[in-house]
């Protein structure tokens, strides 16, 4: 039988007096989701094309074969609408279904897409989000390709009009080439809960396109919550996704009723599995005391019925024991590791880019240590094109001198990439 | 104090009444805490914990069980007094007339998650035992254990601290026991004329006695008296096959298997074989009778007892 599965790992025993709670919850998705959930199965692809006057030449040549690429795999059971985006939005296709006839009628609009004009990502935005509200019920996924930073006057506008979209679909955001903004499309993506990532050169994106896509139509129920009971006087210090990606979720909660609250996770997919890291502080207990410090379950709604998908249980027990309470549970430490090789990639490039190279280079090193002592051999890889590596064990590096933008931009777009706990040495 | 049940005179600090046996302190509520303190503003949850709060109310299911298939065949499992939790576990099957299965497990405590490694390991065996009828209890029990290793190391992976626990697996015929095993969980036979320890515990104090770097003596003053040198889990000693011990039945008695939290109060088999003879002739009965001793005695650890009377 399909089912998701939540398992909690934590170690749930405390020194007297102390009183926050840390517990990894892995949830898992056996088989396909929809079977365990009924979801419709529906499916509304919605690509969002930058069309810029920046995107002019190859990058642009690139989006339509690429573009074109993605709509020829589409099945015939999904639908997708086009938009080309600029200083307005272009709805270039509206929804329809993926028909032979209408996949024809697409290439032909793609091919006409030309390259002009500025970059106001909020109309694109509201544009796609006119398209997927009138499909409330199916997996809702837009893709999202921009090669330049956001005007600054959309800003606002851009800020009000990801609130209306929170929700209501997600986004994969792509940057091609080195001029756009990794912060500012890891901002939407986040938001929407999707990923921020570089294309390098434009040769790359049908390969990427079809990943997508292919994530997308792997997703069998969309609008999953994360619901968090806490007990009275408790606070949720933070929550975040950890695998496969580090999204701090913490500031995202919605209130349901006292002591109860959601965090979208949006669409899950077949045998899919994420990892969560929730940080509870509680009233703390007496030695001898159990307390029930979090009981999380995975929630989705559909018209407005609710459906429990599995839960789990964060505990708290007090004990004078030390050999119990000393103890770190090997994944809390793992993603507390994770978390901090994410914040010294941050940080170092942060200090990089202004100069101090004194701190960059203290930062980059701890990161090389991190990557390297928890296995992210992906992370570590993308270190070593920013920093020549002396000792990866012990973190000593020099910064390079020569660095190519487009690989310090992917360190930074990537650095939230985390690796589950090996399964062995750990 | 005096027993609220038969008004015997008793020490202050007894937890049971000596003369008939009556519980004199809710074990359920003994943790050290203070407990909820919420009063009756919150309601309790389905797994026993205040809705308010958060802190326990209710004991869980896992902390005292208890199984009887019959009045000569039953076992008792018990958090005892100390301990926050029940790390043992145990099972019984009887498949045919004459033919008894016992699974006891006590999961390691230093390790993660032993009462998930004591439970799977259990499940795992006794699903083995039960496959494999019509094999010989030789066959069956290698296989139980082998199954047992597999349940048990799928729950860690790779830590140095992965789960495990120790084991004990019988068969029972009328007239033969079969015994698999691993680390210091114990079976004994106690019949009216005597009563002998089937099993050897695979532990430190066995090992430097009989390589004779220690006498006896010094062994249990050491630090390590009590660490197991065999057991299951992910990091397991892979040298040998857990060992088989066939042992005839000559004459009626006891098939006694249970863990450490009872045999530290009665190390020598002498006082357990008294109890369960003074314990009468229902299987269940005899089981509470250990438990409510071991935790009279102090209740340090998790104590699980299983009783066959042949």
């Amino acid at each position: 039988m399909t089912q998701f599965k939540a398992e909690v790992f934590q170690n749930a025993f405390l020194p007297q007096g102390a009183r926050e709670v840390n517990a990894i919850m892995t949830v898992t998705v056996e088989g396909g989701a929809a079977a365990a959930t009924g979801g419709s199965g529906e499916k509304l692809i919605g690509i969002i094309c930058d069309t810029s006057g920046s995107m002019d030449g190859a990058k642009i040549h690139a989006a339509r074969d690429a573009m074109s690429r993605m709509i020829t795999l589409l099945p015939g059971d999904a639908s997708f609408f086009v938009i080309a985006g600029s200083e307005t939005a272009e709805l270039v296709i509206p929804t329809v279904r993926a028909t032979p006839d209408n996949k024809l009628r697409a290439l032909s609009a793609i091919r006409q897409i030309r390259a002009i004009g500025g970059t106001c990502i909020s109309y694109w935005l509201a544009k796609a989000l006119s398209q997927f509200s009138a499909a409330p019920g199916a997996i809702r996924q837009a893709l999202l390709l921009t090669d330049g930073a956001n005007e600054i006057e959309d800003e606002p506008r851009l800020e009000a009009m990801l609130k209306a979209c929170e929700g209501q679909f997600q986004c994969e955001c792509r940057g091609v080439g080195a001029d756009w903004q990794v912060a500012q499309l890891k901002r939407i993506s986040s938001q929407l809960l999707g990923t921020t990532d570089i294309i390098a050169r434009p040769e790359l994106m049908e390969a990427d396109f079809r990943d997508i896509l292919q994530r997308a139509l792997n997703k069998d129920v969309s609008d999953v919550s994360l619901r968090l009971w806490t007990p009275v006087g408790a606070q949720v210090k933070f929550c975040k996704e950890v695998s496969p990606e580090i999204v701090d979720l913490t500031t995202r909660a919605r209130p349901v009723k006292p002591q109860v609250v959601d965090f979208p996770t949006g669409a899950w997919g077949r045998d899919e599995s994420r990892d969560y890291h929730f940080c509870i502080e509680v009233k703390a207990g007496a030695v001898g005391d159990e307390m029930l410090a979090g009981r999380t379950s995975l929630v989705y709604t559909q018209a407005g019925i609710e459906t429990k998908l599995a839960d789990a249980k964060i505990l708290a027990v007090w004990t004078d024991d030390e050999s119990k309470s000393t103890r770190i549970d090997r994944r809390v430490a793992h993603y507390t590791g994770q978390a901090e090789l994410a914040q010294s990639i941050q940080e170092g490039m942060d200090a990089q880019a202004r100069g101090d190279e004194e701190k960059a280079t203290a930062l980059l090193g701890r990161a090389v240590k991190l990557a390297h002592d928890s296995g992210n051999e992906a992370t570590a890889k993308l270190l070593r094109k920013v920093v020549e590596v002396e000792d990866e064990t012990k973190g000593t590096v020099r910064l390079k001198r020569q660095v190519a933008k487009e690989d310090s931009m992917a360190l930074e777009t990537r650095s939230t990439k985390t690796t589950r706990i090996p399964k062995a040495n750990a | 104090m005096t027993c609220p049940n038969c008004n015997a005179t008793l020490p202050e600090t007894d937890r049971f009444c000596e003369e008939c046996g009556a519980q004199l302190l809710d074990l359920s509520t003994h943790s050290a805490g203070t407990g909820c303190q919420c009063g009756a503003a919150c309601e309790t949850d389905e797994d026993g914990y205040c809705t308010g709060c958060g802190v326990r109310r209710e004991a869980p299911a896992r902390d005292h069980f208890e199984l009887e298939i019959s009045p000569r065949f039953a076992g008792v499992s018990d958090r005892g007094i100390r301990h926050h939790r029940n790390e043992d576990c145990f099972d019984l099957l009887q498949d045919s007339a004459h033919s008894f299965s016992i699974v006891v497990c006590d999961g390691v405590s230093s390790t993660e998650d032993p009462d998930r490694a004591s439970e799977a390991a259990c499940g795992a065996a006794l699903a083995a035992i039960a496959d494999g009828a019509g094999l010989s209890p030789e066959r069956r029990l290698l296989s139980a254990m082998s199954a047992a290793q597999t349940a048990v190391k799928k729950l860690g992976s790779g830590s140095n601290n992965a789960p495990a626990t120790t084991i004990v697996c019988a068969i029972a015929t009328s007239d033969r026991v079969t015994l698999s095993w691993l680390g210091d969980s114990r079976a004994c036979w106690i019949a009216d004329s005597r009563a002998v320890q089937l099993t050897t515990d695979h532990s430190w104090l066995n090992e430097v006695v009989a390589a004779g770097e220690f006498t006896e003596e010094a062994a249990a003053q050491h630090g390590n008296a009590h660490a197991i040198t065999r057991w299951l889990g992910a990091d397991a000693p892979e040298d040998s096959k857990p060992p088989v011990l066939q042992f005839e039945i000559t004459e009626p008695g006891r098939l006694l298997i249970c863990t450490d939290g009872l045999w530290n109060y009665a190390p020598e088999i002498r006082i357990l074989a008294d109890l369960v003879r003074s314990s009468g002739e229902d299987a269940l009965t005899t089981a509470r009778n250990l438990v409510r001793f071991a935790n009279a005695q102090g209740g340090h650890d998790n104590i699980t007892a299983a009783l066959l009377f042949l």
